[in-house]
């Protein structure tokens, strides 16, 4: 058994939701730009994102064996014509980093995108330095680059890495049985 | 090469940008994936493009001499915290120096962003088998930060595309 499960976002999730986006050192790890959220921008944030959208693909984790949420993950800028998407994770629970939910929500949303979605290529941005690229690049993406002094975060100009994933990297790291077919 | 200048995009400019938006060729080029795309839709894009943006900045890029108007440019993507944007650069007309006019609306792009609009950093996405576009940004001092491998859909292939950056201070090594 999975130690995860994803699910669609809810609007019952707004209460983590709210909690985890006020949580300054979250952005700090993540290279996003921190902003104050009132509840109500969230819950409009909220309603915006649990409608249907071509475009974008909004789960919560869970884990299994207690369905707590923990945190979110995503595909964004889905673009049908080049299939490609950008994946997203955050484990907004502190407690419950470090654990491997991380990795195995990311395993989730990779075979998600590829064998239902049948997207080309996914890519993720990361702070340089942050473990998560790591991880990434032992599930099988690339670093493809770095864009220098892309973001602001805590006061400085931080360097981005771009990491990507074609499918043919997907099959290539994922034996045909492993897939589940 | 006859000088060039910038003006801010306008509603008249409609005939001419649907002309080059709907060039196969010349939007193969430009790495997009090719739409046809009515008077109507573009006058609708044109329209919102043209509204006052604090993140959009679009312009046309005129000869000097005789006002003709030669292709497009803009910043959009704008973070005003992070001081960055995205660069896209169209010349729409077949002129023997268009890579030279491409370079000369980036370099005053350029002047604007930073000396009037304060960005530090500018980047764009250009397609690697575009040897025209990535010659201009390389000609103006920026660097290839990363290839996206197999990102765009052109053509009936999926191929790479190259992230091209320029920092003002030349990055901030000392930072990080």
């Amino acid at each position: 058994m999975e130690p995860i499960y994803l699910r669609a976002l809810e609007r019952d999730d707004l209460e983590r939701t709210h909690k985890w986006h006020n949580d300054r050192t979250m952005y700090r790890i993540m290279g996003g730009t921190f902003h104050y959220v009132s509840r109500a921008a969230e819950e409009a944030w909220l309603r915006k994102k649990e409608a249907y959208s071509p475009t974008e693909v909004m789960l919560a984790i869970c884990v299994t064996e207690t369905s707590q949420h923990i945190g979110n993950i995503y595909l964004r800028n889905i673009d049908w014509a080049a299939r490609h998407a950008e994946g997203q994770i955050w484990i907004g629970e502190v407690g419950q980093r470090t654990k491997g939910y991380g990795r195995a929500a990311a395993e989730l949303l990779i075979s998600h995108a590829f064998e239902d979605l049948g997207l080309h290529r996914l890519y993720v941005l990361a702070l340089e330095g942050n473990p998560s690229i790591h991880m990434a690049e032992t599930q099988g993406f690339v670093r493809e680059g770095v864009l220098r002094d892309h973001v602001y975060v805590a006061g400085k100009f931080k360097d981005l890495v771009v990491l990507g994933m074609t499918v043919d990297d997907y099959r290539r790291a994922r034996p045909r049985a492993e897939r589940g077919q | 090469m006859e000088p060039v200048y910038l003006r801010a995009l306008d509603i008249d400019d409609l005939d001419t940008i649907y002309r080059w938006h709907n060039n196969r060729e010349l939007q193969m080029q430009m790495g997009g994936a090719f739409r046809y795309l009515s008077h109507a839709a573009e006058e609708a894009r044109l329209r919102e493009r043209l509204a006052y943006s604090s993140t959009d900045v679009a312009l046309a890029i005129c000869l000097e001499g005789s006002s003709q108007h030669i292709g497009n440019i803009g910043v959009s993507e704008i973070d005003w915290i992070a001081r960055h944007g995205e660069i896209t650069i169209l010349i729409g007309e077949p002129l023997e120096q268009a890579e030279a006019y491409g370079q000369a609306a980036l370099r005053l792009l350029t002047d604007h962003a930073v000396e009037e609009m304060g960005l530090r950093r500018l980047y764009a996405f250009v397609l690697a088998e575009d040897a025209f576009s990535m010659g201009i940004y390389e000609a103006c001092g920026w660097t290839v930060e990363a290839t996206l491998r197999e990102h765009a859909f052109a053509d009936g292939e999926f191929k790479d595309v190259v992230v091209m950056g320029i920092c003002m201070d030349g990055g901030t090594p000392e930072d990080h």
